[in-house]
């Protein structure tokens, strides 16, 4: 429970500040509180920079009950004002958690109610594609992604114990599977189809075959490795390195995500333990790299998020995103998937709720490079990406207009 | 009514320069938000009572990522409107409805 302090010395406090009189203060405050209420009577909304902004809202005519005697009545539609503070002042205020980052706690007891509908309904929702629903979509095999790129190197230090069992495991998923593991790929061939800019090529059922091969050859070359180390107990240091080597020519063999997706969907216990230690430390990892520039601030890219997610933590707005992917366009293929470690230059925002016209157009330029990487990759998609550009700047879209599909065009245009 | 244009009419209203004012108004916005981030509540008569209230920490499910969250706790800024604000405005026409 916070203190209070009197308005005496509110006003004493100010009139400190600004070498003026209490009672001028005091007037001044006074008078300042009547403008807020006039302007706010005409409907107007009351910005204070740095601060906050009221505004006054209408709420309809609803039901409600006195408590004391239980009697129901209806409470008259009336206006409420309301005070929403910017960022720089939650952010101020925020102080003694800010270091606080939620953080995955994996599937709970209680689970098996709610989770069963959760995924349909994110799966279900697909006919409107925002980029919200976009990136929502892939958030999940992101996460895959970067577990599975950790996982060797959290396996080596303990190579006689725990390499077996993931191995084991996938080798039994390829030959019968059984109908919760056989679930568990089709979900995943399911979200690769939604990926597939990854592996160009789509999965048919003939490359899945392809795939278990490959996945077998991992099975197998772990099984040699597990042997190499059996047989030289005392070298267990050497043979850490020997592995080193392994994975890549793995990789090359021309095995894709696919089959180490499969692999890990066995283990997904692994990967929420996983994924939480990830989070932990690449929270770390973003106090560290917090260092600003003039316009722009460094930001390691931790497991889990997204240019989505990147964008609501820092301008509380995540429909921002596209202003992020512009300015690391280089560094970025597919706007979809940023790598955990991966920097990013996030461009600095004077008041994200307030943007300003040249802000305006720099999110709208954002939206137009996601736009042109759509265009190539998901071209039925592409329209939504440009009528969000023209929503952000019309000058921009009236600019870009020469270089874009004509229906794509129109469809940003209309409304 | 952006900052600028709350700035002008308060400088019109009390006849000072529009710099003098925006001072004013800075330092007295400044000084709320130092005791806000220093856990102290403060009222404006006429306006209304500005504190901090902290959050708890919480659990959720998050379809996101298909998994529960902690979230953790927060300290948000909470405004009350004094009486005499909230009843004066509570029946405006404002054109907006």
């Amino acid at each position: 429970m916070s203190d209070k302090i009197t308005f005496a010395e509110l006003v004493e406090k100010i009139s400190a500040k600004t070498d003026q009189s209490e009672q001028t203060t005091n007037d001044f405050i006074h008078e300042l509180a009547e403008i807020i209420e006039t302007s706010l009577g005409t409907g107007e909304k009351i910005s204070i920079s740095g601060f906050g902004k009221f505004e006054l809202r209408w709420v309809d005519e609803r039901k409600g009950r006195n408590p004391q005697t239980g009697e129901e009545i209806t409470i008259p539609g009336q206006n409420k004002v309301v005070f929403k503070p910017y960022k720089a002042l939650r952010q101020r205020v925020n102080k003694p958690f800010e270091n606080l980052d939620s953080q995955l706690i994996g599937d709970e007891p209680d689970e098996s109610i709610s989770t069963d509908n959760a995924p349909v309904l994110s799966f279900q929702s697909t006919s409107i594609p925002t980029p919200e629903q976009a990136s929502s979509k892939k958030a999940p095999l992101e996460e895959n992604l970067i577990v599975e790129r950790e996982s060797p190197v959290e396996n080596q230090p303990l190579p006689v114990r725990v390499k077996p069992k993931p191995a084991k495991k996938g080798e039994g998923a390829p030959v019968p599977p059984t109908s919760e593991e056989e679930d568990l790929a089709w979900v995943f061939e399911q979200k690769m189809q939604h990926q597939d800019e990854l592996s160009r090529d789509v999965q048919s059922n003939g490359s899945m075959k392809w795939s278990y091969t490959a996945a077998a050859i991992v099975v197998l070359l772990a099984i040699f490795l597990l042997v190499f180390f059996l047989n030289n107990p005392n070298e267990t240091q050497t043979s850490e390195t020997s592995t080193l080597p392994a994975q890549p020519n793995v990789a090359q063999l021309g095995e894709n995500q696919v089959t180490d997706q499969e692999v890990y969907a066995n283990s997904e216990a692994d990967q929420a333990a996983r994924s939480d230690d990830a989070s932990e430390t690449t929270g770390e990892q973003d106090q560290i790299a917090g260092s600003e520039t003039d316009r722009e601030i460094a930001h390691a890219v931790a497991g889990g998020e997204s240019l989505w997610t990147i964008a609501e933590d820092q301008y509380g707005d995540p429909y921002l995103w596209p202003l992020i992917y512009n300015a690391n366009k280089n560094n970025l293929n597919n706007p979809n998937l940023v790598a955990a470690g991966n920097s990013l230059q996030l461009p600095v925002l004077e008041n994200s709720e307030n943007l300003s016209q040249e802000e305006r157009k720099m999110v709208a330029l954002g939206y137009i490079s996601v736009y042109d990487w759509i265009l190539e990759n998901q071209p039925d998609n592409a329209r939504y990406y440009l009528w969000a550009a023209g929503s952000f700047s019309q000058e921009v879209l009236r600019d870009a207009s020469e270089n874009v599909n004509e229906a794509d065009l129109a469809f940003a245009t209309q409304g | 009514m952006t900052y600028k244009d709350l700035i002008e009419r308060v400088s019109e209203s009390r006849d000072i320069p529009k710099t003098h004012a925006r001072e004013l108004i800075e330092s007295i916005f400044g000084v709320l938000g130092d005791e806000l981030e220093n856990d102290t509540g403060v009222s404006i008569p006429g306006l209304g009572t500005f504190k901090t209230k902290t959050r708890e920490e919480r659990k959720v499910y998050s379809p996101h990522h298909e998994s529960y969250m902690m979230i953790p706790p927060k300290r948000v800024v909470d405004f009350t409107p004094s009486s005499s604000l909230k009843d004066n405005l509570k029946f405006v026409e404002t054109g907006d409805e």
